[in-house]
């Protein structure tokens, strides 16, 4: 009797850890993570949904609807105005979205992080001036500087990258600060430096790892910004040069065409939108659950 | 007559998860001039009760039955607006943390004007005489320079005393303490409390005096109730409680408080956690913390209310 | 209260002197003028003559104080395509965009904040439910590809609005309802949470329990602190406000700096580009300045304590 009753408390157990482990992910932003992972499985494999190439171009099918069909080719999402298939522009065009936001988030986010932490542990003069700077850079308008950036430099995928990082940075090191300086007080540094730990060794090995938590948050908050704002400078024609696709160019080349066929505006912002929409849901998802301090961003 | 009589208070929070019942079937009553105490742990439903009685329970909270009658009338059978006007001119409540009840960008002057504002209609040089005059009242130092000062301008007791100043604005007839010194400086404390019990004297207010504190019972209470997971357990004269406390409860309380004067060889709490409200078993709710249990104590019922010599009550089986 | 300002009129000027080198170091240092200006066939010695003419082959510091000198005249810099000072063109179209800018915040405040209050009030309703997705929307979709559909439907499909620059107010629905759909939603999200906060706060109970009616709560206590979190949020959308003109202005033609800046970077035209930049950089920091002293007065917390909290 004794060890049923076992087995029917084991089993009860179960059936309560699933039910929580079932409302917990119920809470989870599944509609933003689809969308994610289908962005990032599209921005990885375009070319397994797709059997034509980016920059084919077929002049004869130029501007065709949505849903067309010319010898046997069928035009998902309609073509654009050199005949290439809209819908395998958009799927390489998010490759080249990710690329960009990714490797500028990376980038400066990276400087950002340090110039936080550093700021943060060795304080003083040096603290006072980094703060100084990242607030002037916060206050700056960030497309303008890309603007002006691009347009001295020439546009191109590095300098897009670059322009990004420039931009991104502040908005990491003063939240990073202010984590830091509350880890400075904690035991375990001060445990760090008893034992004799360099101050680079302290940053590296005890403070950064506790930093990273709100580091995903940061990023995961930016990136939608990012997106947006290498879209907004594609289409002003200081992004990505074609034939390169870039959402942002699309709806750019699409403008002209925007009465006879909309198509070629409409769906790649679609496609901005749904990714937008879906990092700002989980960014916000992601900050709520692992850091809620930050709720003011 | 009493001003106030509260007879089967319930009061429930409609959770997804279940039920709360907060405050289930409670009955007591308080007279001009007296304090009754309401003690108990955290959790045990006091605050709840000061609410209800306010008619100020949040959602999803709601006020099932039972009736609160303030000097011959039903207030739970008010209108929304009839209610309004008792609130703050009748009846008034002392929030426990007055860094938070202070509203950070109103001036002091403004936010215990707005009381007399609502109710008297006063307006300008009258409004104003007025609140330096309260606020002098309370003890505040240089009243007259200090009423259009902020709060964050004032320490956490003169806050309090602020508070006390906002709450006795329209010169209400009873006054709800919920725990007002929890969060002052143990030396404020005193001040404080002393300051409470010269202005009930004066005014010959109605108290209750919401605390989990019996050393603050003895100080300032008449009579004495107290509550454990939504529902009074005891209830009595100051000098009866601590002569005779009853329930086992009660008697827990008192000794987990260690007095300065004995010495102490270990601190004795009260085993185990208090009941979360969540869906509450049937029986007596104290049951898996007594240390006195007997087998009468299993029953499927809530003890029912046995009243001793001297007004002296009592829901425990050990007196059925 | 002075301390308070003169630190943040301070702030302003090293935020100002940042960018002014920041866009010296981008064009002069990283970017290659001459390359923008000839055309790649151009010869050695034209390279030579155009660099002399430029004053590029002069030390560094020396071109950067005439950099210098030049802003403090109100110069910065001639376009080439025009062939005027940037200074002459800038303040030609400013007031169009000016007034866009005015209807536009307008917009936002008013939707925005109507938005965040009914949200708030009605916590949980449907309405409250539709205003947040609409929220998430205004704040995820690009502005440029808005601005070219609700063109697309309303101007070309339904011809309620002109479809490019015309007089009248018609004219200012269409771009200004773009150009504030982000800083829109953010008021509205804005709004609503702090109200929230406000209505749950423990000093709202005290008011209740001194008898104060629904509205007296919500429009004396929870709005005052309510609006200061809102008005930081619109200080920094200064910001992204000017940034944006450049895309509204160019989809609805409209003649504003945007516009301006737009012609420059297809005309590669980097002076104007620059010139156009460093004044709006000027623009924003006084008026975030203008702003900080807003928050000041509104939030007595700041005045009295002589900074940030």
């Amino acid at each position: 009797m004794r060890v049923a009753q076992r087995w029917a408390d084991a089993a009860d157990r179960r059936a309560v850890a699933l039910r929580e482990i079932k409302s917990e992910l119920r809470r989870w932003p599944w509609l933003a993570i689809v969308i994610l992972a289908g962005f990032l499985f599209v921005a990885a494999f375009p070319g397994l949904l797709t059997p034509y190439d980016a920059h084919e171009m077929n002049l004869t099918d130029r501007l065709r609807p949505p849903l067309a069909e010319e010898a046997g080719r069928l035009y998902v999402l309609g073509t654009d105005t050199l005949g290439r298939d809209l819908l395998t522009r958009i799927l390489y065009g998010a490759r080249v979205s990710l690329i960009i936001v990714g490797f500028g988030l990376l980038f400066g986010g990276g400087i950002g992080l340090t110039v936080g932490i550093v700021s943060g542990y060795v304080g003083g003069k040096l603290d006072v001036v980094l703060m100084r700077l990242t607030d002037c850079f916060m206050a700056l308008p960030t497309l303008l500087i890309a603007l002006v950036f691009v347009v001295a430099v020439g546009p191109g995928l590095q300098t897009l990258m670059l322009a990004i990082a420039l931009v991104v940075w502040s908005r990491f090191s003063r939240i990073i600060r202010s984590e830091v300086l509350m880890l400075k007080q904690r035991d375990f540094v001060l445990q760090a430096k008893v034992a004799g730990c360099s101050s680079l060794r302290i940053m590296l090995v005890h403070v950064l790892p506790n930093v990273l938590n709100t580091f995903i948050v940061i990023c995961s908050l930016q990136v939608s910004q990012l997106i947006l704002a290498e879209a907004t400078l594609s289409f002003l024609g200081a992004g990505v040069p074609p034939p390169t696709p870039t959402w942002g160019n699309m709806v750019a080349d699409g403008k002209d065409y925007i009465t006879s066929a909309w198509w070629i505006a409409v769906f790649p912002g679609v496609a901005l939108g749904l990714v937008v929409f879906s990092f700002n849901t989980l960014g916000d998802w992601l900050r709520d659950r692992l850091d809620p301090k930050l709720r003011q961003l | 007559m009493a001003l106030l009589e509260v007879r089967g208070l319930t009061t429930c929070f409609f959770l997804r998860r279940g039920i709360v019942q907060a405050v289930n079937d409670v009955s007591f009553s308080v007279n001009t001039g007296e304090t009754l105490g309401l003690v108990g742990e955290s959790g045990s439903g006091k605050s709840i009760t000061s609410l209800s009685i306010l008619r100020l329970v949040p959602a999803p909270g709601r006020i099932l039955s039972g009736t609160v009658t303030f000097d011959g009338v039903d207030l739970l059978a008010l209108s929304e607006k009839e209610m309004r006007k008792y609130r703050g001119c009748q009846l008034s409540m002392i929030l426990q943390d007055p860094l938070s009840s202070l509203n950070p960008v109103f001036s002091i002057g403004d936010q215990v004007g707005e009381g007399i504002v609502i109710h008297d209609n006063l307006k300008g040089n009258q409004l104003r005489q007025r609140v330096v005059k309260l606020l002098r009242w309370v003890g505040i130092p240089a009243a007259e320079a200090r009423v259009d000062d902020y709060p964050h301008q004032f320490s956490g007791g003169m806050r309090q005393r602020v508070v006390g100043a906002v709450c006795l604005a329209c010169r209400p007839r009873f006054l709800i303490a919920d725990e007002p010194t929890t969060s002052l400086d143990v030396t404020i404390q005193m001040q404080y409390l002393n300051l409470l019990k010269d202005i009930q004297k004066r005014e010959q207010l109605a108290m209750l005096f919401v605390t989990h504190d019996f050393g603050i019972v003895a100080k300032m209470c008449d009579h004495v109730a107290v509550m454990y997971a939504g529902r009074i357990v005891e209830r009595a004269e100051v000098r009866a409680i601590f002569d005779r406390p009853l329930h086992p409860y009660t008697k827990a309380l008192m000794s987990s408080v260690p007095k300065v004067e004995e010495r102490v060889e270990r601190l004795v709490g009260i085993e185990g956690q208090p009941p979360t409200l969540l869906n509450l078993p049937p029986g007596c709710s104290f049951l898996p913390r007594c240390p006195e249990k007997t087998a009468k104590c299993s029953s499927e019922e809530f003890p029912p209310e046995i009243e001793l010599a001297g007004n002296h009550s009592v829901r425990c089986w050990h007196y059925v | 209260m002075s301390r308070y300002l003169a630190a943040r009129v301070l702030q302003g000027i090293v935020t100002l002197l940042v960018l002014i080198t920041l866009v010296f170091i981008l064009t002069r240092v990283i970017g290659d003028p001459v390359d923008l200006l000839l055309p790649d066939s151009a010869t050695p010695e034209e390279r030579d003559r155009m660099i002399h003419k430029l004053g590029l082959d002069r030390p560094f510091y020396v071109q950067y104080a005439e950099y210098i000198g030049g802003l403090l005249r109100g110069d910065v810099g001639d376009s080439l395509k025009f062939n005027r000072p940037v200074t002459e063109l800038f303040l030609e179209r400013f007031p169009n965009t000016v007034r866009l800018a005015l209807v536009t915040i307008f917009i936002a405040m008013v939707l925005g904040f109507t938005m965040g209050m009914l949200s708030a009030t009605h916590r949980g309703s449907r309405l409250d439910t539709l205003f947040r997705a609409l929220s998430v929307i205004g704040m995820s979709a690009p502005s440029f590809w808005v601005g070219l559909m609700l063109l697309l439907v309303f101007a070309v499909w339904l011809g309620i609005f002109p479809v490019a620059k015309a007089e009248g107010p018609a004219a200012y629905v269409l771009p200004a309802f773009t150009w504030s759909l982000f800083t829109l939603a953010g008021i509205a999200r804005l709004v609503r949470s702090s109200m929230i906060e406000a209505l749950d706060s423990e000093y709202v109970k005290l008011a209740r329990i001194k008898g104060a009616s629904p509205n007296r709560v919500v429009w004396k206590h929870c709005l005052r602190n309510a609006l200061i979190p809102v008005v930081t949020f619109a200080g920094m959308q200064m910001a992204f406000l000017f940034a944006g003109s450049v895309v509204i202005e160019s989809i609805f033609a409209w003649p504003g700096i945007g516009r301006l800046i737009y012609q420059g970077i297809i005309g590669r035209d980097y002076p104007l580009v620059q010139g156009c930049v460093l004044i709006v950089g000027f623009i924003i920091v006084t008026m975030s300045l203008a702003v900080d002293i807003l928050y000041a007065y509104i939030d007595p917390r700041i005045r009295y304590a002589g900074g940030r909290r």
